[in-house]
């Protein structure tokens, strides 16, 4: 299913079936996307802390990524292209390489390995280029303009894939994401609860 | 040369690394350079302590103050000979030559006689200049005509003054990771090296049990066994070359 079919498929299941008139402006996509997106990073966030090796099929690859050098830092970087689902140990960014040469990726190190590795052995004999997650941006220390521009593979969150993309869900969490999109448009009231059994949809 | 098309007998610190990335089902880069270091130590370890191999350097002395710097890798050595004629002699260690301290560099050493020169050993092949050298003899210890001492507070080796020659060959351990060129690792030691690392990660860690490092470090221990056994088994060949060395024709009675 592609992410327009997913989020009208969440409209219909919020009204309760077909969506009339009225109720497609109340539930409007671009609001229900933000909820799907909750929802979606939740499911991920589980499925990924279930088994850390199934996540291929939520990656987007971004095959064209330039970078920039940082005068201030003295360091390459470029910015991610999109968020990212927050995996734990950054695994939302599963490669980062050359555009072409699919056997050789970057090493991602730690903010603060720096002073470490400067020291150790590991930096003078391997030149296998490094990149350093800062925020929205990535940073190469020793990366050559060679590999300009750079591939990347993340899992980006719901709102990055374009309308025609196509969405994977966790195995078996196909329906769990219409409960929780539920979940929480009834918890912020944007599906307020009809407690009222007047035969009226309406909750005026 | 032959056309093998079986598995290379050498590989490199990379191939260790991503073929533990493996072992652990690990297939992304992020522990890339933890593992590579614990690699590095790992086949140092092992090289110093297990491995024979041998490092063989040309080097030239300074005239003046007979001192020689270590190679920058040597953390031992085996033979220290200086080069006369297209032949080696091999010095001896006197620990009584002065180790300059009081002066420059330049000091003066006393002189040393020549003694009788008999017996020799064999230098391991090597290439030099563009040259393959196989068994270049040293003189025998003992009855060398110069002396060296070592100066281990300054890493170099300090000769006596009557060498005939500035060049030095010295044959030595190395720490086994060239900073300059391809690291090659045998075969055999690969296996050694990944259970090193499995050993190592938890090593430290105190969330781990103490049951499973044993468990982890007995594992590496068993290979380490079996690659003594791979490295200081002599061949059959060598066996029977030992054997026959003493066995001597004499006339019946």
């Amino acid at each position: 299913m592609n992410k327009a079919q997913l989020i009208e498929l969440v409209q219909i299941n919020c009204s309760g079936g077909r969506v009339s008139k009225d109720v497609h402006g109340k539930y409007h996509p671009l609001v229900l996307e933000r909820y799907i997106e909750l929802a979606y990073s939740s499911l991920l966030v589980g499925s990924y802390e279930k088994n850390p090796k199934n996540i291929d099929l939520y990656q987007k690859v971004y095959p064209s990524v330039s970078f920039t050098f940082d005068k201030t830092r003295g360091m390459h970087y470029s910015e991610l292209p999109a968020k990212l689902v927050e995996l734990p140990n950054q695994a939302a960014i599963v490669h980062v390489g050359p555009q072409k040469d699919h056997n050789y990726g970057f090493a991602p190190v730690s903010s603060g390995s720096g002073p470490i590795f400067g020291e150790l052995e590991v930096n003078l004999i391997d030149d296998v280029p490094e990149y350093i997650v800062e925020g929205t941006n990535i940073y190469y220390p020793n990366i050559t303009d060679d590999y300009n521009p750079v591939l990347m593979k993340l899992i980006p969150v719901f709102s990055a894939f374009g309308r025609l993309d196509t969405i994977y869900m966790p195995k078996g969490q196909d329906t769990a994401l219409f409960g929780i999109v539920n979940q929480l448009m009834q918890s912020l009231k944007i599906t307020p609860e009809d407690l009222n059994n007047d035969n009226n949809s309406k909750q005026v | 040369m032959s056309d093998n098309t079986n598995t290379s007998a050498v590989v490199t610190i990379r191939y260790v690394v991503m073929s533990i990335l493996n072992q652990l089902q690990e297939y992304s880069m992020k522990d890339y350079k933890y593992l590579a270091q614990l690699v590095i130590e790992g086949y140092t370890d092992i090289n110093l302590w297990t491995l024979g191999t041998v490092n063989v350097v040309y080097v030239s002395m300074d005239p003046d103050s007979k001192i020689l710097n270590f190679p920058s890798d040597m953390v031992d050595y085996y033979k220290i000979g200086y080069i006369n004629n297209g032949r080696v002699y091999n010095l001896t260690l006197n620990d009584d030559l002065a180790l300059p301290r009081a002066t420059s560099c330049g000091h003066t050493l006393n002189d040393f006689n020549a003694g009788n020169i008999n017996f020799g050993y064999y230098y391991t092949d090597h290439y030099y200049n563009g040259t393959y050298n196989n068994k270049l003899f040293g003189l025998g210890g003992g009855l060398n005509d110069s002396y060296y001492r070592i100066d281990k507070e300054r890493n170099c080796i300090l000769f006596s003054n009557n060498l005939p020659s500035k060049d030095f060959v010295i044959e030595y351990k190395s720490t086994g990771v060239s900073l300059t060129s391809q690291t090659l690792i045998p075969r055999q030691a690969v296996k050694t090296l990944q259970n090193y690392v499995h050993w190592q990660r938890i090593e430290h860690d105190v969330r781990v049990g103490a049951n499973q490092k044993d468990r982890k470090q007995n594992l590496y221990l068993q290979e380490l066994e079996k690659l003594r056994d791979f490295e200081y088994t002599p061949t059959m060949q060598e066996y029977l070359d030992s054997l026959y060395e003493d066995i001597k024709q004499v006339p019946k009675r």
